[in-house]
């Protein structure tokens, strides 16, 4: 220290105190800042969820059964917008809205406010002049282009596109797209800024299901057992066609049905599956425990007997036939559905045996075709049958089972002697094509080779001259069963109100079809409860268009091979209207439309849409004017208008 | 004479050395996104070339000052404060750029006059004490002679408008008369007086100072200034103790202005967190600590009232800067040492770096005979 220095010491150190005081209630206040009111989300971060596509599901030929339409969510943060008449007629004219709508919802007190649920105009243009006081997100919704045709099936999504019912709901978790997510900054001005360092979680488009469901044999099966409902004054009817050979169903139809499009306007009864859901007492179909237990147990097929009618049962009934024979062989009871021949043959084999054959048969137990939605039907176990169950259970009644298990009964029998587990769905595929799921098939011995053969013999001679002459298709071996059960009503067995089923395949030697039918209450009057009268003329029409239609199926023994794809521009849906009402219609132009509006200019022209991409459409594979049949189908392109 | 020359102050050097290139990185991080704006997306590197550039005179007056014998500065300070004050109607008559006459241009270079003034006048006032210490406690001589010479200069830059810096400049030369020795309740009534007037004169002006002043007071008022304050305080909490890491910050985004100039220290304190904005706090003491050691061993009151003179330029900016950051001060324009993108205020405060660098050599060497002469004379 200088001398010079020690003058001016006091007052320097003076002023280096102050500061130095000054300095520390700086730090202590910058500590504050930073330490004590440390804030952990950074302004300007924001997380984005990205949502991805729900999978689709498609026929056996790749027709899609399922589709998502691109909508758009579109809401506003009204503080942003500075002139909000002139925004609000801009929106108005983007979306198609009445502006009034979008007044009443206008309030500036709000932070945000969403004007549109689901629109299909993304209204790109407003986005860029409104940057962030717009919001739009795009969403997805589901559409199921075959309407009615596949809706029992397939059932549907609730507004979160989450499945409810039917595929959609036991394979949701296949079908449900996984959400992705990006983390974006924004700077001052409200726009991103591009950082490639944030977290990005790419959406996984959801698991396509490619179903073994042929679409054409699900349009002709609905449409006859439509016309026969009508015919019949039925009040329902059901059917399913598969393949005995290995359990893959390629139909199934109950009508009446819905639309799954618009599911609340049709009552809950229509929605379900009732193939593999409702139980019924199966009747005269049931007479095949007996006739297979009978055959385990060595009676021979040619072997009479008495069934001279009314025969007494133990004096608690009396049983007639509704075709008076005198006497018959074990092959004839079958044919013409002796109740007397069948009780007698039961009775000589005693309860269990007859038992041990339902049960073998599948009956009271799930088929597997889907173990959480799937009635069991019942089979009472012998000790609770009474004195009556030995004249019922054997002509099918005091048992219950769903149509799918009368169906694999029967194909146990056309395919020698298995009982198969029956699918529907071929595969699941990932949105990478890998293949997550193929249905496990399973396959029991339940009958011997020769006693399938002579089961299988017997029912052709039922079709052939029995009773289940109307299901006879000219040139093809069919062989089948009639049944035609009484309904209970109040408790009590109806003499009014029938359940008439019809099950068959073809060709005997080599069954590729199988098929049931089911007529529900078809009226008396007219002898339609039958089902003979109505459930097997349904099963002839339906098999022989499907021959028409489908050169794969042969007389010969050569498996039933996969077809190729068919990849023509304009598809008509083959013979689904009889040709003589084949009404022609005219293309109507739909470039430029949006593809809520072409649906629906298609629906009301009758042409089916099938549609790739979505937004605006842009190509149509069906030259505008041009006339077409009826239910053709158009191929449809569209994109997002850039 | 009899000359021993004692090594540079390393320390001061050190540090000045560590905030330079501190501060040029931290300045390119937080300026590359207005450099993209100014030159339309061609570069990034705008503002850290132009800030590179002004090294070129930087250093050289750094080098040449700092060889220099600061002694003869002393009969520089007339000169200088005539030129200052020229320069300062001359930067008024060139015109405007902007609001602001801040700058005097010539060809490529332009220059803010009001650092050539602040210079000058710490000069000045060193000069001044080292010759009248005797009669400093004296009313026309401690006070209304030296303020005669710098008013008209505190005038010119008022005008200009800047305040901030008339503000900043008055409080360093009544520091400094203080120091010096004047009475305290001729410099308490005298400073009381100056400041209300300045602060009078500010408020009847059209120009931006009060809404400023109003926005300090009630941040709440949503004015553009109000919003820079916040907008630097929401980056110091997103920093935290350590920082979002180097060239992370969101607020640089658009969010805060004037990130590469007065709201650097948000950035350095968002990006590097508490602990590095601590460390550059020190530095400044550093600085002023320093500035007193080398006041401490030097042997002439020039030397004395010149050192201390800039170590209190260099502190006050930078508690002044900081203190808008964090909101302790109302929002004035003022740069962060070293750190700040700006030419002018740079080489000077490198030129004044150089001259403590100077005067901490020469401690001891005129220590006798300076003293001798003193007495004698």
């Amino acid at each position: 220290m200088t001398k010079n220095y020690l003058k001016f010491k006091n007052r320097i150190r003076f002023v280096s105190t102050v500061l130095v005081f000054v300095w520390a209630v700086f730090v202590y206040r910058l500590f504050t800042i930073q330490i004590i009111d440390r804030v952990d989300n950074p302004q300007g971060m924001k997380v984005e969820v990205i949502k991805g596509k729900r999978g689709n599901i498609f026929d056996v030929e790749g027709n899609n059964v399922t589709q998502n339409l691109t909508f758009y969510t579109i809401g506003i943060h009204p503080k942003k917008i500075s002139n909000k008449d002139i925004f609000l007629r801009e929106l108005s004219d983007c979306t198609g809205t009445d502006i009034g709508i979008y007044f009443s919802k206008f309030n500036e007190e709000k932070s945000y406010i969403q004007l549109e649920k689901k629109t299909i105009e993304n209204c790109q243009k407003l986005k860029s002049r409104y940057g962030d006081a717009l919001v739009i997100n795009q969403d997805y919704k589901r559409y199921y282009p075959e309407e009615n045709l596949f809706g029992q099936i397939v059932g549907f999504t609730n507004v979160d596109d989450v499945g409810i019912s039917g595929l959609e709901f036991q394979y949701n978790k296949y079908l449900e797209p996984k959400t992705g997510s990006r983390v974006f900054k924004r700077n001052g001005l409200g726009k991103r800024i591009s950082d490639p360092t944030l977290p990005y979680e790419a959406p996984e488009d959801g698991s396509d299901i490619y179903l073994t469901i042929n679409k054409e044999y699900q349009a002709i099966l609905r449409e006859e057992l439509i016309d026969q409902v009508e015919k019949t004054e039925a009040s329902s009817a059901m059917g399913i066609i598969l393949n005995p050979q290995t359990g893959e169903i390629v139909s199934m139809v109950s009508v009446p049905d819905f639309n799954p499009n618009n599911p609340e306007d049709f009552q809950l009864e229509y929605q379900k599956n009732r193939l593999i859901l409702d139980t019924v007492e199966p009747g005269s179909t049931f007479k095949i425990v007996t006739i297979a237990a009978a055959l385990k147990s060595d009676i021979d097929p040619m072997d009479e007997y008495n069934v001279e009618g009314p025969y007494n049962f133990h004096d608690i009934k009396m049983i007639e036939d509704s075709e008076p024979h005198s006497v018959l062989t074990v092959k004839e009871i079958l044919a013409y559905s002796s109740n007397i021949g069948t009780i007698k043959i039961a009775e000589s084999l005693g309860q269990n045996k007859i038992y041990n054959q339902a049960k073998e048969f599948g009956f009271g137990s799930k088929t597997g075709l889907n173990p959480m939605g799937e009635a069991s039907g019942i089979v009472y176990e012998t000790k609770k049958w009474s004195k009556s169950s030995m004249h019922s259970i054997p002509l099918g009644y005091e048992v219950s089972a769903t149509p799918i298990q009368i169906a694999m009964a029967y194909a146990s029998i056309a395919n020698g002697g298995f009982l198969l587990k029956p699918y529907m769905i071929n595969e699941v595929k990932k949105s990478d094509n890998t293949i997550l799921k193929n249905e496990k098939r399973s396959k029991k011995r339940i009958l011997s080779q020769s006693d399938a053969e002579i089961l299988k013999d017997m029912l052709l001679h039922t079709v052939e001259s029995g009773s289940g002459k109307k299901a006879r298709l000219p040139g093809w071996d069919v062989a089948g069963k009639t049944g035609t059960s009484k309904k209970i009503v109040d408790g009590q067995y109806s003499e009014s109100e029938f359940l008439s089923s019809f099950v068959g395949f073809f060709p005997k030697e080599n069954p590729q079809l199988l098929a049931l039918i089911m007529i529900d209450g078809a009226s008396v009057s007219r002898n339609y409860h039958w089902g003979s009268m109505s459930a097997a003329p349904v099963f002839k029409s339906v098999m022989k268009r499907i021959i028409n239609i489908d050169s794969d199926i042969t007389n010969n023994k050569s498996k039933k091979t996969t077809k190729a794809k068919k990849s023509n521009p304009i598809l008509i849906q083959k013979n689904v209207r009889k040709s003589e009402d084949i009404q022609m219609v005219e293309m109507p132009n739909l470039y430029g439309k949006s593809v809520m509006e072409a649906y629906s200019i298609l629906n009301k022209t009758g042409i089916k849409p099938q549609l790739t991409g979505n937004g605006v459409i842009i190509f149509q594979s069906v030259p505008v004017g041009k006339e077409i049949p009826r239910n053709s189908i158009c191929i449809l392109k569209a994109e997002i208008e850039s | 004479m009899n000359i021993k020359e004692r090594k540079q102050d390393r320390w001061l050097l050190g540090t000045v050395i560590v905030l330079v290139i501190f501060g040029l990185s931290v300045l390119f991080s937080a300026s590359w996104i207005k450099s993209l704006e100014v030159t339309d997306g061609a570069s990034r590197m705008y503002f850290l070339n132009n800030q590179l550039l002004k090294f070129i005179p930087g250093l050289l007056v750094f080098l040449v000052a700092s060889h220099f014998n600061y002694r003869k500065l002393q009969y520089l300070s007339p000169v200088l404060m005539i030129g200052s004050f020229l320069l300062l109607i001359y930067t008024q008559v060139q015109g405007c750029n902007g609001d602001s006459c801040r700058w005097l241009s010539v060809g490529p270079i332009s220059f803010q006059t009001s650092d050539l003034a602040r210079f000058s006048v710490i000069l000045f006032l060193a000069d001044y004490i080292d010759r009248n210490y005797k009669y400093m406690h004296e009313f026309v001589k401690g006070i209304l002679i030296p303020l005669c010479w710098i008013l008209p200069i505190c005038l010119m830059i008022i005008i200009q408008p800047d305040n901030s810096t008339t503000l900043i400049l008055m409080t360093i030369v009544f520091t400094l008369l203080f120091i010096g020795g004047v009475s305290l309740p001729q410099i308490g009534t005298v400073g009381v007086l100056s400041v209300g007037a300045i602060l009078i004169a500010i408020v009847n002006s059209k120009n931006y100072a009060l809404s400023r002043i109003v926005s300090f007071l009630d941040p709440s008022s949503s004015g553009s200034v109000g919003y820079q304050s916040s907008q630097a305080l929401i980056g110091l909490r997103q920093g935290g103790i350590s920082g979002m890491g180097i060239g992370d910050s969101i607020q640089k985004h658009s969010y805060l202005p004037e990130t590469h100039t007065d709201f650097i220290f948000a950035i350095i304190g968002e990006e590097l967190g508490f602990i590095v904005g601590f460390i550059v706090m020190l530095a400044y003491g550093i600085i002023l600590f320093r500035a007193i050691q080398i006041s401490k061993k030097s042997n002439d009151i020039f030397g004395i009232i010149l050192s201390i003179g800039f170590g209190l330029s260099i502190t006050f900016y930078a508690l002044i800067n900081i203190g808008v950051v964090i909101g302790i001060i109302p929002v004035t324009g003022v740069p962060l040492p070293f750190i700040s993108y700006g030419g002018s205020s740079l080489i000077i405060n490198l030129l004044m770096v150089a001259i403590l660098l100077n005067i901490s050599k020469a401690q001891r060497k005129f220590k006798v005979k300076k003293w001798r002469l003193r007495v004698d004379g």
